[in-house]
């Protein structure tokens, strides 16, 4: 069983031990750039005067991720930050922002929010766009399926044009998008 | 009538103090939260994982 | 019973038949899951449920025995307000949210919590697995079953 989840809706989240406290909220997503595996989250404290955390959630340690908080055994699965994760990454690689451009050269538009597939493993399965000229651009968000394989950079993301193919318009039938697109990128090589 | 010019100087001194200590505050207020809220979403590039996949060809 | 029926009930102690105060909350130790000590109004103290000799329809009778120090302690530690369960809210381990703590049937002879009323329904004690500040957690709905 799987679930998709958009990004912005894990950040903010609190993260909750299974003792009932809840320790930190989540900051940022943090994802592989080649392969799209979710690596974890970057945290901040709760309080209202209560700023970002050194210590980071790996995936691996999440016990649920779910509508209304993320789920973990306790404070135990916590590390530290830079264990995880290069900091001269964050802040530098943010993709909300960033062109996505296809293989052919079209640029599709700024990515707005990922599409993330959360099961045991998560994996960054799509991104959200803000559709430009070339994908009708009447200022509407459409999601845009991704291969296995991911081509990412500081300023600009690349999809395999045959991407186009499969774009939704919502959550509900992008699983499915997922799956044909993949499945047809499998069968063409 | 030197002098009297001098204290009205002073009084709209305090008047800016207390205003900079107001702003001051709600900045630092706003920053952290700022520094808070600013969620993303970070493409990594090399994991620090002995766990690494490897999936570059 | 229910922890609503079971509020304000006068707590007489069985030697002296005075009346030491009336039931104002309950201290749960959600991993057993178990009633530990009933709160008394308008104080601090708390009545081990060691101590409580039967939990009748109009009373709540205490004998005097003294409670060994070392569960005292444990008890005082779940006592903290933090842990309430009341009015809480009810979170599973996959990290939805349904509601909050209404109400908490529990067995008058043993203290054992038998199930907890949310807003959304009633779920099995046994699915307790922790409470906090934040939330009461339990087990989700499909994984309790299997």
């Amino acid at each position: 069983m799987s679930l998709l989840i958009r990004a912005s809706a894990l950040t903010k989240k609190p993260v909750v031990t299974l003792d009932g406290e809840d320790i930190a909220q989540v900051k940022d997503v943090l994802y592989e750039g080649s392969g799209g595996s979710v690596i974890g989250f970057t945290l901040s404290g709760r309080g209202l005067f209560a700023g970002p955390k050194n210590v980071a959630l790996p995936w691996s340690e999440v016990v649920g991720c779910g509508r209304d908080a993320v789920m973990i055994a306790s404070d135990q699965a916590l590390q530290e930050q830079q264990d995880l994760v290069a900091s001269h990454d964050i802040g530098e690689r943010n993709v909300l922002g960033a062109r996505l451009v296809t293989d052919t050269g079209v640029d599709l538009g700024a990515v707005v929010d990922v599409i993330v597939e959360a099961a045991d493993v998560a994996d960054v399965v799509g991104y959200e766009v803000e559709a430009s000229a070339a994908l009708g651009g009447d200022a509407r968000n459409v999601l845009i399926p991704l291969p296995d394989a991911l081509s990412v950079s500081g300023e600009a993301l690349m999809v395999p044009a045959a991407a186009l193919d499969f774009v939704s318009d919502d959550l509900a039938g992008f699983g499915a998008a997922v799956d044909d697109f993949r499945a047809s990128l499998r069968g063409e090589n | 009538m030197n002098r009297l010019e001098d204290r009205t100087v002073d009084w709209w001194m305090w008047i800016l103090v207390i205003i900079a200590v107001i702003v001051i505050a709600v900045a630092l207020v706003l920053v952290v939260q700022s520094r808070r809220r600013s969620g993303g979403v970070i493409a990594v590039s090399d994991i620090k994982k002995p766990s690494d996949p490897g999936s570059q060809s | 019973m229910l922890f609503s029926e079971a509020l304000r009930r006068p707590v007489m102690s069985i030697s002296s038949a005075t009346s030491l105060g009336a039931v104002d909350g309950f201290v749960v130790d959600v991993k057993r899951p178990q009633v530990v000590a009933l709160r008394l109004a308008g104080s601090d103290q708390v009545i081990e449920w060691d101590r409580i000799e039967s939990f009748g329809p109009d009373a709540v009778t205490v004998a005097d025995d003294e409670v060994p120090a070392e569960q005292k302690g444990r008890v005082q530690a779940l006592a903290d307000a933090r842990f309430a369960l009341l009015n809480k809210r009810v979170l599973d381990d996959r990290g939805d949210e349904s509601g909050t703590v209404h109400d908490v049937d529990f067995d008058p002879e043993s203290g054992r919590v038998t199930s907890v009323i949310t807003s959304t329904g009633s779920l099995d004690g046994d699915r307790l697995i922790g409470c906090g500040p934040y939330a009461v957690v339990v087990r989700a709905a499909d994984a309790a079953n299997s």
